[in-house]
């Protein structure tokens, strides 16, 4: 029973189960451990034959996402930067918040920015100084660059009297405060700014108005992706289940338009949107011609060309898990509604709709969550103010390298799309929506 | 159709198809000329191989499907152009088609709650119709938490408990096992004779039409091919293919000699003289029948000069009776069915050996 | 720590994903587009037709992701990059690039001393200035910036691009605040309220681009009136038929720079491409190609009038201009891109 033990902590869980039903009660002993010893072998193949996947998982799905956690809340810029000056800091702290720290800080800090181990550690260290207050990076990039050339007469001042002949700033007790409150190895900065929140004296408190950005932002992000999603299920529940009923011909035609978004490249797909919804496009043009409109509708650079170009391209994942359950709704159920004295629309909400709810829980969910990740094509066609969540993640991942902040905003979406899966699952049966049932 | 006596019509017939055609393509039909009363409280089965017209019959009463031409009336009134869902028939699927989202309880409170009936209603109905079909533990289970035979049970308390006049059947024992579809055709049978309702069964298995019906209407490309009680049809088939598709039947080509009132005499291709009841005659110049026999009906004898001759060729071993393979002279096969006896069991295959059979027991139709 | 964990996880990510470490043929990165077919046209195929050594080219659109993920997991795919000033100054700093070596360019003594930064030198000199639909306002267009805020006189949808860098100098401009005055004024909390404020009055007829090409493709299909463009890709416009006004009256300029990836094993053959590129023909020939400016000093002063006019550092065409503070930028972006696109999506 003792080969039963593992390194991979996944694996031992099913292992100690089963050993734990062999030491129970004696009579059964035996044959507890015949059957056991037969199954070994089973199992042990079994295990091996998951392994890759179990590897791929974790190294593709769980390694990222780990990382992103703790991206989200490590802060090791400044301890690498100035090691000796937080310690000392530490050890002899100021008397309280608004004084100065000691003179020892301030040798620390110097000898600090003379003996930095490069450039680009000094530089990391001024880009996290700068989310305190913009400004400081230049304050600690200034101060490193003096400090790259010998110190003329050293012994004639202070370590204090020179960083403040080199910027007034680092005699400034907001200064201090702030870097204070950036040097732990771990913070909760990017967490709460991800939240419009920050700490302070008090403790957490909102950020100023100007700044406030992120809530609204994710507010904004998940009613598109509820009412894109929406849209798909309304225009995807009819479709599929014209699929359903076509004949094989039409059902591969259906089948090729519902797919063909997926299949055009990003730009061409929204170019030819543009091309369509513009003020003199296509559909405005058709419209003025026959007098339905005087002037060209804005369809384009705005909230319904966002709509109208997600659900075009977000339809396939609405569509598909209805066609599949319902393919398998066989059409005597509706036929068996109406023997019982069922008005088709009745029958309709009361037997059809309800076996069809996997699909829409699933297929919603499924619209819903890609939505939710969405931001180039926003952008692309739609006005400022539909700007999503996607849009900053990318934007502090590419632009700024602020990966911490772009971590702390993913870790917002990815909770979200927890939540309402977790509702989802709460409301339609989590086993209905995987679609093992 | 609140006011029976009212609305049935002098003949008393429930339901009427007049002249019903039924073509899905404008070109070929499936019904040609459908014309069948269904009386009140009769057992009627639609019997057929597929494709014959049965089920399509049976879609048209429900309202699943319209005739091309023709009328169907229930007590005298036209209820082509009536929905399916106010026809008030129940009706029982192949697959039973329970709903998988109700339960057992939720299925049967789905008709009456379509009817408007109040909560106390609905429930007292529902416990009665479990109470019929004997299900008492399984109110609360999803069909598929049910076997084959419980589901059936279900499906036929569905199309009942909201007391229909008429209960259409589509094939609803296919999917049993054997046993099971014994036991069910004779609850089926029951309960049609304890509640009085009129029953429209469509079935292919010629065994279950027999045993369960008052009458049995065999469809053959879209005609009735013959109606009537199940004695009538399998002791007297009005034409060759309700003789060949009820029960099992030699057919002997051969062409005739003579007739003798209602017997006939017809030299068969086989080289001998027999006699049978001619049923239909050959018009016209043409001599050409068809001797039909069942293989229970004819006697194995020694050779003597009552009987005809053949050489055993076969014999197929089915515990409580023997199948016995003759060849006829013309190379033909003759199935002879015979109880399992020891003067059967002397015989030798290659052997030769006398048959014969009652001329009242033969039945002689002109070729078609 | 931190970063032992995390260059772990990037080695064994690349590890899997990219190619091995190998010896691979000289890859330059541009931002694409008209720009880079003029790299192209000019510097990057007598190059290589030169040096008989391929030449790679990539695009990318800018910021500084995958730059730190290749240099931290030491497997530089890239060599030569184009950057603007900005991102320049902060790969600089965190050590994403190499220091520049002047004694490898044979060519460093022509090049405007001010083109030189340290861990880059200057690739081309844009700009991005006032145009509009002659279709609409013939010769009688908006002059300045304040003209782009007039929407009674000039009706119709306004180009600006989405973001905060130059939408808050020109709304600064427009409210009447000298070139010289915008960051002092820029640095302060009043002075960015008053940006904001300016920009509100337009705000309605503000149609937000994000790509050099969109605002061109916009005025010729009609949906915009004034906009906003690069002046290279208004001249590329114009090329193809357009007769799209450049005013260069408070233009925004700075420069794009050439940087090389840290660690790069084509550290040699960056160099002699870069020096290539310094050369005065070389810089000559991209000038004819796109209308940006060149460093190159003996280039700018052989080249004769027609193309040195259209370039964005001509003498006649500085007045008023106002050239991009980096540093103000590099420390300012992130605060005041969050208060812009919060402000954008009010």
């Amino acid at each position: 029973m003792t080969e039963a033990r593992f390194e991979y902590g996944f694996i031992k869980v099913g292992f100690t189960m089963s050993v734990s039903s062999i030491d129970a009660p004696a009579c059964v002993d035996t044959l507890a451990v015949a059957h056991y010893q037969s199954s070994r072998r089973k199992r042990w193949v079994s295990m091996l034959l998951l392994l890759p996947l179990l590897a791929y998982t974790c190294v593709f799905f769980a390694l990222p996402i780990g990382m992103m956690f703790y991206r989200a809340v490590s802060n090791p810029e400044l301890l690498q930067a100035f090691p000796t000056a937080i310690r000392t800091m530490v050890d002899e702290p100021a008397k309280d918040s608004t004084a100065l720290p000691t003179d020892r800080v301030f040798d620390a800090l110097e000898q600090d920015f003379i003996n930095a181990p490069s450039n680009a550690v000094i530089g990391e260290a001024a880009r996290r100084l700068n989310y305190e207050n913009s400004g400081y990076r230049f304050l600690v990039m200034n101060t490193a660059r003096t400090y790259r050339t010998p110190l003329a007469n050293p012994e004639s001042q202070s370590a204090r009297e020179r960083l403040a002949a080199i910027d007034e700033r680092w005699i400034s007790p907001q200064v201090w405060e702030d870097f204070r409150r950036a040097s732990p190895a771990y913070t909760p900065y990017y967490l709460l700014a991800a939240l419009d929140l920050k700490q302070t004296d008090q403790g957490v408190a909102p950020v100023e108005e100007s700044q406030r950005v992120y809530l609204d932002l994710t507010f904004k992000t998940l009613k598109i992706a509820l009412i894109v999603s929406l849209l798909c299920l309304l225009l995807g529940f009819p479709f599929a289940a014209l699929m359903v009923k076509a004949s094989p011909a039409l059902q591969v035609l259906l089948f090729l338009a519902v797919m063909l978004p997926f299949w055009t490249s990003l730009l061409a797909r929204t170019t030819a949107w543009i091309v369509v919804l513009q003020d003199k496009g296509i559909v405005n043009t058709l419209l003025l011609r026959f007098g339905l409109i005087d002037h060209p509708l804005p369809m384009i650079f705005n909230l319904s060309g966002v709509y109208i170009v997600m659900v075009h391209i977000l339809l396939p994942f609405s569509v598909l898990p209805l066609y599949n359950v319902m393919k398998n709704i066989p059409p005597h159920f509706m036929r068996a509604s109406a023997s019982l004295g069922a008005h088709p629309i009745r029958g309709f909400m009361q037997v059809y709709l309800p076996l069809t709810l996997t699909g829409i829980g699933s297929g919603t969910l499924l619209t819903f969550i890609v939505a939710a990740g969405y931001y180039v094509t926003p952008t692309l066609v739609g006005s400022a103010r539909e700007q999503m969540l996607g849009y900053f993640i990318a934007f502090y991942t590419n632009t700024t390298v602020n990966w911490g902040m772009a971590s702390a905003l993913g870790l917002v979406l990815i909770s979200c799309v927890m939540v309402i899966y977790l509702l989802a699952a709460r409301l339609v049966g989590i086993r209905q929506i995987a679609g093992l049932r | 159709m609140n006011s029976l006596a009212h609305s049935l019509d002098s003949s008393g017939a429930l339901i009427d198809l007049n002249h019903v055609q039924k073509s899905y393509d404008g070109k070929t039909l499936i019904i040609k000329d459908l014309n069948l009363s269904i009386a009140q409280g009769e057992f009627l089965t639609l019997l057929g191989a597929s494709g014959s017209g049965k089920t399509t019959t049976l879609m048209m009463l429900a309202g699943f499907e319209t005739p091309t031409r023709g009328e169907i009336r229930m007590m005298g009134k036209p209820i082509q152009n009536v929905p399916a869902h106010r026809r008030g028939m129940g009706m029982v699927f192949q697959n039973y088609a329970l709903f998988p989202h109700m339960t057992v309880a939720e299925n049967l409170a789905y008709p009456l709650k379509m009817r408007g009936l109040n909560r106390i209603e609905v429930q007292s109905k529902v416990k009665r119709a479990i109470e019929m079909v004997q299900l008492h533990d399984m109110q609360q289970r999803r069909p598929t938490e049910l076997s084959g035979g419980q589901q059936q049970r279900v499906a036929l308390a569905r199309a009942m408990v909201f007391e229909p006049q008429v209960i259409l059947m589509d094939e609803p024992l296919g999917a049993l096992d054997k046993n099971l579809r014994e036991h069910m055709q004779y609850e089926i049978k029951q309960l049609h004779r304890r509640l009085g309702v009129t029953v429209v069964y469509v079935t292919h298995d010629q065994g279950e039409a027999l045993t369960m019906s008052d009458r049995v209407a065999v469809f053959h490309q879209g005609d009735i091919a013959q109606i009537g009680d199940p004695v009538s049809l399998y002791e007297h088939p009005e034409n060759a293919y309700v003789a060949t598709f009820i029960g099992e039947n030699n057919v002997l080509r051969g062409s005739l000699v003579a007739r003798h009132g209602h017997e006939v005499e017809v030299a068969l291709d086989a080289g001998f003289e027999a006699r049978g009841m001619g049923v239909t005659m050959p018009i016209g110049a043409s001599k050409k029948v068809e001797l039909l026999i069942r293989p229970e009906n004819i006697r194995l004898s020694p050779i003597n000069q009552n009987s005809y001759q053949a050489t055993l060729a076969d014999r197929v071993y089915l515990g409580d009776h023997l199948r016995i393979h003759l060849k006829l002279d013309n190379d033909d096969t003759l199935i002879v069915k015979t109880a399992n006896d020891e003067a059967i069991k002397g015989l030798n295959n290659g052997q030769r050996i006398g048959f014969s059979w009652r001329p009242e027991d033969a039945r002689v139709f002109a070729q078609g | 720590m931190h970063s032992h964990s995390t260059r772990l996880a990037l080695v064994l990510t690349l590890a899997l994903t990219g190619p091995l470490a190998q010896a691979r043929d000289l890859t330059v990165v541009g931002f694409g587009g008209a720009t880079q077919e003029a790299f192209d046209k000019a510097w990057f195929k007598p190059f290589a037709a030169q040096s008989a050594k391929p030449v790679v080219q990539d695009s990318y659109g800018g910021g500084l992701a995958k730059q730190k993920a290749m240099v931290e997991s030491g497997n530089p795919t890239w060599d030569l990059v184009q950057m603007d000033q900005n991102e320049m100054e902060l790969a600089c700093e965190q050590g994403l690039l190499e220091d520049l070596d002047h004694k490898q360019l044979k060519n460093a003594p022509e090049v405007n001393p001010e083109a030189f930064s340290e861990c880059g030198v200057g690739a081309f000199v844009w700009s991005e200035v006032m145009t509009y639909d002659p279709k609409k306002f013939g010769a009688d267009g908006p002059k300045s910036w304040a003209d782009f805020w007039n929407v009674q006189k000039w009706p119709g949808k306004r180009g600006l691009r989405k973001q905060a860098r130059m939408t808050l100098e020109i709304a600064l401009m427009a409210d009447g605040v000298a070139p010289a005055d915008v960051y002092k004024l820029l640095a302060t909390p009043a002075g960015q309220n008053r940006a904001f404020a300016k920009l509100d009055q337009i705000k309605p007829y503000i149609q937000w681009w994000e790509t050099g090409a969109q605002p061109l493709e916009w005025l010729a299909a009609g949906n915009i009136a004034v906009s906003a463009a690069y002046n290279g890709r208004i001249a590329i416009a114009n090329q193809q038929g357009n007769h799209f006004p450049l005013i260069w009256q408070q233009q925004l300029y700075s420069m794009d720079y050439w940087t090389i990836i840290k660690n790069t094993p084509n550290k040699t053959a960056s160099y002699q491409l870069l020096d290539y590129i310094l050369g005065a023909k070389a810089q000559s020939d991209f000038a004819h190609a796109i209308p940006y400016g060149i460093v190159n000093s003996k280039a700018i002063a052989a080249m004769d009038e027609k193309t040195a006019s259209a370039l964005p550092n001509a003498p006649a065409n500085m007045k008023d201009a106002l050239l991009l503070d980096t540093p103000f930028w590099v420390n300012y972006e992130e605060d005041l891109m969050n208060r812009f696109t919060r402000w954008v999506a009010q």
